[in-house]
């Protein structure tokens, strides 16, 4: 709901219907701006939406590396579906990719003096894009791609206005004049649009609904529409059958945009003052304007949240975001962009290996780990050692093997084996901790390995006619357990030191082998025959 | 000569079929003008300069008196090399230490050698020899040239000592120990994981890893692609402590019960299990044996649940293997009492060399026990010694080349019939 009172407030202060606004191209070394030569713009009408490609030429005067910086906003209702530029006359189209990975290749290649370019968002409608450094003795082209709505104005609907200024590098309000646009524009399932004046101008539609679809890549089917909605203030309206997750975005006071995916391909239906109104977006051909449009107010809404979700969705939808940036390399910097793609991908894995590495330290299986063993009959444990502040930490091991134990947070930890062959004994493990100040210091801890099969005896008690086995020996056994013919279980409870005890059922038992188990796994067995 | 009679009297260890990994030396010693190394992975001698592994215990950790030759192993045994046979000894024999004939390093003690820095690992041995100073380090052996320690030795056939599990997956091997995991073949290793491996299971172009933490992977490794933690998130218990292909199906077995991964996945928890831990699981159709790990062997699925444990026949309930032995047994190994038949309701133990079980499996119509004292192999009416050293076997993996692969605590034996 803030979304669609913020469009208000913003759709009304730009009420002249600009598309994409160009506010500063200027060269990031001097400030100077650079001079507008051309601008060439062609839009494609497909029902209420449109495709604008804008083609800004400028002047290129400067005799030395030079760094361009452009930075330009799109309505609320539009969305950036491209970026290139020209190095020299090498068409070179951005590529939407990770941020920091963009970031690292974009250094990695200008710091070679060679020429990439990257865009990237600041805001949901503010972009800024750097190319370093322009091809000296060629003019200064860059091409923007966009999709955004058709404009109510007076009584039709306009075709979004490129506005580019002449020569600007100030962030004051004050753009100066304007540059002329070449514009072509033809339309697609609608009627042909009129230039009157400035503007291309389209009628207003018959419905008040006006709709297409797209199938995307994903096999979905997402939707974009105009809707008229007179002087629409309450912000539950309108409200949607048949889309899921629809997105609103007011243009004015009496016109909304939407979009959002299409579960089925049916009738749709709109609700607002309490009026229902059916409608059935026109299908077009496989595309992604529709399935852009919505992806655009989902990533501004910040449903996604920050971070790997934002960034897979804005990849998905190649839509950017604040996750993402277009990158934009020439071919023959293609060798360095691999190579540094394949260095990110390798820092990338490694850093992955590490999140995983971390999140199972973290998980709660720790009561099934072997860890810090003290009582065994040999194996492979875990050490696990708290020490805040160490740098260095190994663990020396009772035959002279060292084990350099690895850090999580303040814990440090490793493997390493008892030998099975070990003969019975208490063995010390040193830990030595490299602290951050020099120093050392020096934890020991002790595993007694005990081979010894525990002893006892068992015997039978009667006790207020009920049948209890009674075994005694070691005290703190791991586990002393009775065994029927039939393999029922029983397990006994030490009830005093060392005295093991549970009732028998009086039935049809004849023998018990009862089996002592100690914490180093030995195990001791009586069988004992029960009393007639 | 000492040395020449144990190279008559032991194996070339660096035959095709056996991969050892020599990186951590713990003593240097001389015979003649021979320097001897008592690696993790054997005995290893240099000649003229070259390296040559001998086969002998693992778990090496000193070097005795000499002549004869006798060692002392990491869990403090003594033996001593009288003709083909080590002999174990009561007590290793002192020998006079000093850097000609080889010293040994405390880690806590300060570096000897003024003229020469410290070697970026952990150094257990030195010695000087003809050639300069030698050190025995965390990291292999290296060699001082003047300027900078250079490793030197043989190459290590196997990345990391101690391995649990193997896998080959078309051309390369997948392999899994302590210290990790690692993808390749010997000389091309690159490490997949840190985290200490506890079984592999190879099945066509991929291969599952269930990790001592319980985790499990799995790797794909034709499209250099790894699957973190598979159960995390999709199973309710994702704690797997072994894993098992019965059919197509995949079985793994965990805390109280087991997942099973075929066309559905399905987890199943018995209430019998509560508590236990699954460390072995075979089947047939819908019935599935659970060996566990401190109630004995369980079958579920043909009709009433059955079990078996010390009070009808199975003397210890800690099982650690088991294997179906068409047309209808089932083979179950222990940790501590032997092998069993189950044969219908009935088990019974089976004569055997070893009674201290780690894994089954039959390779040529053949059943093999590993054990914590060898492997064996059955024949007809006798148990077969397989050559791996007396070693404690960690795994027995039929290669889909029809090898075997014997994966014990000093490295992996690749046998053929």
């Amino acid at each position: 709901m803030m979304r669609v009172s913020f469009s208000i407030a913003t759709a009304l202060a730009a009420a002249a219907c600009w598309g994409q606004t160009v506010e500063q191209v200027y060269n990031r070394d001097t400030n100077d701006p650079f001079k507008l030569k051309s601008v060439k713009v062609e839009s494609t009408v497909v029902g209420p939406i449109v495709r604008t490609s804008t083609l800004l030429t400028y002047d290129n005067p400067f005799k030395h590396l030079t760094e361009a910086s452009i930075h330009f906003e799109l309505p609320d209702a539009a969305v950036l579906s491209g970026f290139a530029y020209y190095y020299g006359d090498e068409y070179v189209k951005g590529r939407l990719m990770d941020k920091a990975k963009a970031w690292f290749i974009y250094t990695a290649i200008t710091s070679r003096n060679e020429d990439p370019g990257i865009m990237v968002q600041w805001t949901p409608t503010e972009y800024h894009c750097q190319i370093f450094p322009i091809k000296m003795g060629s003019d200064f082209r860059v091409r923007l791609y966009t999709v955004a709505f058709l404009q109510p104005k007076a009584d039709a609907l306009t075709i979004p206005r490129p506005s580019v200024p002449l020569a600007n590098a100030s962030y004051s309000g004050d753009r100066g004049a304007l540059g002329a646009l070449d514009w072509s524009v033809r339309t697609v399932r609608s009627a042909p649009a009129v230039q009157q004046g400035d503007d291309y101008k389209l009628p207003m539609p018959e419905t008040p609904v006006r709709a297409v679809a797209q199938k995307f890549k994903d096999g979905r089917v997402y939707v974009a529409g105009l809707m008229h909605v007179s002087q629409n203030k309450d912000p539950e309206d309108p409200t949607f059958a048949g889309i899921k997750n629809p997105k609103v975005v007011n243009l004015d006071p009496n016109t909304i945009a939407f979009m959002g995916l299409m579960p089925h391909k049916r009738k749709l239906a709109a609700r607002f003052h309490g009026t229902r109104v059916e409608f059935t977006p026109e299908y077009i051909y496989h595309g992604s304007e529709t399935a852009r449009l919505w992806a655009q107010q989902m990533l501004a809404d910040g449903e996604l949240g920050t971070g790997s979700k934002t960034l897979r969705f804005s990849l998905k939808y190649g839509v950017p975001s604040t996750q993402t940036a277009l990158l934009a390399v020439p071919s023959e910097e293609m060798k360095v962009f691999q190579a540094k793609q394949r260095e990110w991908q390798k820092q990338q894995a490694e850093e992955r290996k590490s999140e995983l590495a971390e999140s199972r330290e973290q998980r709660g299986w720790e009561k099934n780990r072997n860890q810090n063993w003290n009582n065994s009959g040999g194996g492979d444990p875990e050490i696990r050692i708290r020490i805040p502040g160490a740098t260095k930490v190994q663990a020396i091991l009772p035959d002279r093997r060292v084990v350099d134990l690895q850090p999580n947070g303040d814990v440090w930890g490793g493997n390493f084996e008892i030998p099975a062959e070990a003969p019975e004994g208490i063995y010390a493990v040193r830990v030595l901790a490299q602290m951050v100040d020099g120093s050392t210091t020096e934890t020991q801890w002790s595993y007694t390995v005990d081979r010894t099969p525990p002893e006892g005896q068992a015997k039978f008690v009667f006790e207020s006619n009920r049948l209890f086995l009674e075994v005694r020996s070691d005290k703190g056994l791991a586990e002393v357990a009775a065994y029927g013919p039939d393999g029922a279980k029983w397990v006994l409870k030490e009830v005093t030191p060392g005295v093991y005890r549970i009732e028998i059922p009086r039935g049809q038992l004849t023998e018990l082998t009862v089996v002592m188990k100690d914490r180093a796994g030995n195990k001791g067995e009586i069988v004992c025959s029960l009393p007639q | 000569m000492l040395f020449a009679a144990v190279t008559l009297a032991l194996t070339p260890a660096a035959l095709p079929g056996v991969w050892r990994n020599y990186n951590e030396v713990f003593d240097l010693a001389k015979v003649g003008p021979s320097v001897v190394a008592a690696t993790n992975g054997g005995l290893i001698e240099e000649t003229g300069g070259r390296w040559r592994s001998l086969l002998s215990p693992a778990g090496l950790r000193e070097i005795g008196g000499l002549p004869p030759l006798t060692v002392q192993l990491s869990d403090t045994r003594a033996y001593s090399l009288r003709g083909r046979d080590w002999t174990q000894i009561p007590e290793l024999p002192s020998r006079n230490r000093s850097l000609e004939t080889g010293l040994l390093l405390s880690p806590t003690e300060g570096w000897p050698l003024r003229e020469m820095p410290k070697p970026a690992a952990t150094v257990y041995s030195l010695i000087r020899d003809q050639q300069g100073v030698l050190a025995g380090t965390s990291a292999g052996l290296m060699r001082w040239n003047a300027s900078a320690w250079i490793p030197v030795g043989p190459p290590s056939a196997l990345p990391l000592p101690r391995p649990n599990g193997l896998a080959e997956i078309g051309k390369d091997y997948l392999i899994g120990g302590l210290g990790g995991l690692y993808l390749g073949r010997p000389g091309a290793w690159k490490q997949v994981s840190t985290q200490p491996v506890r079984q592999i299971l190879g099945e066509s172009d991929e291969a599952w890893v269930v990790y001592g933490s319980g985790a499990v992977d799995k790797v794909v490794p034709s499209q250099d692609q790894l699957f973190p933690d598979v159960w995390y998130g999709a199973a309710r218990r994702p704690w797997v402590s072994c894993v098992a292909e019965i059919g197509k199906t995949l079985v793994f077995g965990g805390q109280g019960g087991w997942i099973e991964h075929g066309k559905e996945v399905t987890e199943t928890y018995p209430k019998e299990l509560d508590g236990d831990v699954v460390l072995a699981i075979e089947g047939r159709e819908a019935v599935r044996w659970v060996g566990t790990q401190r109630s004995g062997l369980w079958r579920f699925g043909s009709g009433q649940t059955k079990r078996w444990n010390p009070g009808n026949g199975l003397t210890d309930p800690w099982v650690t293997s088991l294997c179906r032995v068409p047309p209808k047994g089932l083979m179950v190994g222990t940790m501590t009492g032997g092998l069993f038949l189950l044969d219908g309701d009935t088990i019974r133990p089976v004569e055997c060399p070893t009674k201290r079980i780690t894994s089954l499996a039959i390779w040529k119509g053949h059943l093999v026990v590993g054990a914590m004292d060898g492997a064996w192999l059955k024949e007809v009416a006798s148990w077969r010694k397989l050559e791996t050293d007396g070693e404690e076997t960690t795994a027995l993996t039929v290669l889909p080349s029809g090898v075997l692969a014997v994966t014990t605590a000093s490295g992996v034996h690749f046998l053929a019939l």
